[in-house]
């Protein structure tokens, strides 16, 4: 019975322990955006050293997953710069990057900023929470006017040529009338 | 009245009220009438957004008049050596700057046209997006700098060639050896040389000011170095053009 108890205060204890540190911690700001297609948003990411030992060199990552695994969202589509490549972190030290997002398809989608090292230093790679777009079409894309005025403008042009097509035929026959009589 | 201004508007009369300019008019207008179109579906399929359709009609504006342009001007002196009619105007007391600069004020009328065809789609497709001024003044004096420079290149080409078909040659080969650095990939594009190619080449430099100050919605301020390239061009080119046509001869070499 004793032997039960003691197990079972030790997989409590490793339950409660808490995890070992990570040493790359990722942030970022805002995590909920409702935008419409083609609207540029700025993250502010912000990735600190939290362990005692310099990083090496590390690679941002911008990743973009349609949850609905619907469509292909296409990270490079999104953004001019899918990968940031950053200098070594000291123990302590932060860096802040604005990540400019620009959503092309209408949906839900999770974005993340994933920093790795870059070498092949013993640091685990890490991730900043999700920020959470709701992408909405914007009313405003085609025009109620589009289809009048693709239809119009070519009609108008038509009658106009037609309209100075007469004019010189009239004119020729003019002076065809005025040089037969002439003669 | 000068001599520029009779060339000049015997050449309209020419092309647009008894050729035909009118009907290639509306060609041109069925064909941004279909872009539109087109481009208001496809916007619905999201793979375009419509800061994007407005820089795609501002593109086809400019290059629909400065293809129109380029043939006009091509077509100015060695298609007059082909129809065996320079001879008689070298006769008359039109001088040759005169004749060159009438013809390149009425080829540029066709930009002109195409430009203001474009005008009611630059409204419907930018219609809320706040671009449509930006999109008119980039469409306007991008237009009227890459016409006096292609029509003043065509201009001296026609001036120098033997025949009319040498110089619609060398004139659509030239267009086509300026458009190579568009066909290049952004990495490319993006390091030093690259970017330089891109600022001296105007069909380049117009390209990166039309996708920064429509789609990326820049500020003139932050993109106006990038007009010094366009600008260039039209001077070199309009100095060549004019320095050929003080000696237009009947047969060049001769």
């Amino acid at each position: 019975m004793s032997g039960r108890l003691l197990v079972l205060s030790l997989l409590v204890l490793l339950a409660a322990a808490p995890a070992a540190a990570q040493t790359l911690e990722v942030g970022v700001s805002p995590v909920e955006i409702a935008t419409e297609i083609g609207d540029e948003h700025a993250l502010d990411v912000s990735i600190v050293n939290r362990g005692s030992q310099p990083t090496g060199p590390l690679v941002a990552h911008l990743v973009v997953i349609d949850p609905s695994g619907g469509g292909s969202a296409d990270a490079e589509d999104w953004t001019g710069e899918l990968n940031r490549p950053l200098s070594s972190l000291e123990a302590g030290e932060s860096i802040n990057l604005d990540w400019d997002i620009k959503p092309i398809m209408r949906g839900d989608f999770i974005a993340l900023i994933t920093v790795a090292p870059a070498d092949r230093s013993p640091i685990d790679p890490a991730s900043s929470p999700a920020v959470y777009f709701a992408v909405t079409q914007p009313t405003l894309l085609v025009s109620g006017a589009t289809v009048p005025v693709s239809i119009a403008v070519p009609l108008i042009i038509l009658a106009f040529g037609w309209w100075l097509l007469r004019i010189e035929r009239k004119r020729v026959a003019a002076l065809a009338g005025f040089g037969s009589s002439a003669s | 009245m000068s001599a520029t201004a009779i060339v000049a508007r015997e050449e309209i009369s020419e092309t647009w009220l008894r050729g035909w300019g009118p009907w290639l008019a509306a060609v041109v207008a069925l064909t941004f009438s279909g872009t539109a179109i087109a481009l208001g579906y496809s916007s619905q399929l999201n793979l375009l957004d419509a800061r994007e359709g407005l820089a795609v009609v501002v593109r086809m504006s400019i290059g629909v008049g400065v293809l129109l342009v380029v043939l006009s001007m091509a077509d100015s002196i060695s298609g007059m050596r082909d129809r065996s009619t320079l001879e008689p105007m070298l006769l008359t007391p039109v001088s040759g700057t005169s004749l060159v600069g009438g013809k390149l004020a009425a080829a540029g009328l066709g930009w002109l046209v195409a430009f203001v065809v474009s005008l009611p789609y630059l409204y419907v497709l930018g219609d809320g997006l706040g671009r449509i001024a930006v999109a008119i003044g980039v469409s306007a004096v991008l237009g009227a700098l890459l016409s006096i420079t292609f029509g003043a290149a065509a201009a001296f080409l026609s001036i120098r060639s033997r025949t009319n078909l040498q110089t619609l040659g060398l004139g659509l080969g030239g267009l086509a050896f300026l458009s190579i650095p568009l066909l290049l990939p952004a990495s490319v594009m993006s390091n030093p040389v690259g970017e330089l190619i891109a600022r001296a080449d105007p069909l380049s430099a117009a390209q990166h000011i039309i996708g920064s100050l429509i789609i990326d919605q820049n500020s003139l301020a932050s993109e106006i170095s990038w007009f010094l390239g366009p600008v260039v061009a039209a001077i070199v080119a309009s100095w060549l053009a004019w320095r050929s046509a003080a000696f237009i001869q009947l047969e060049p070499g001769s």
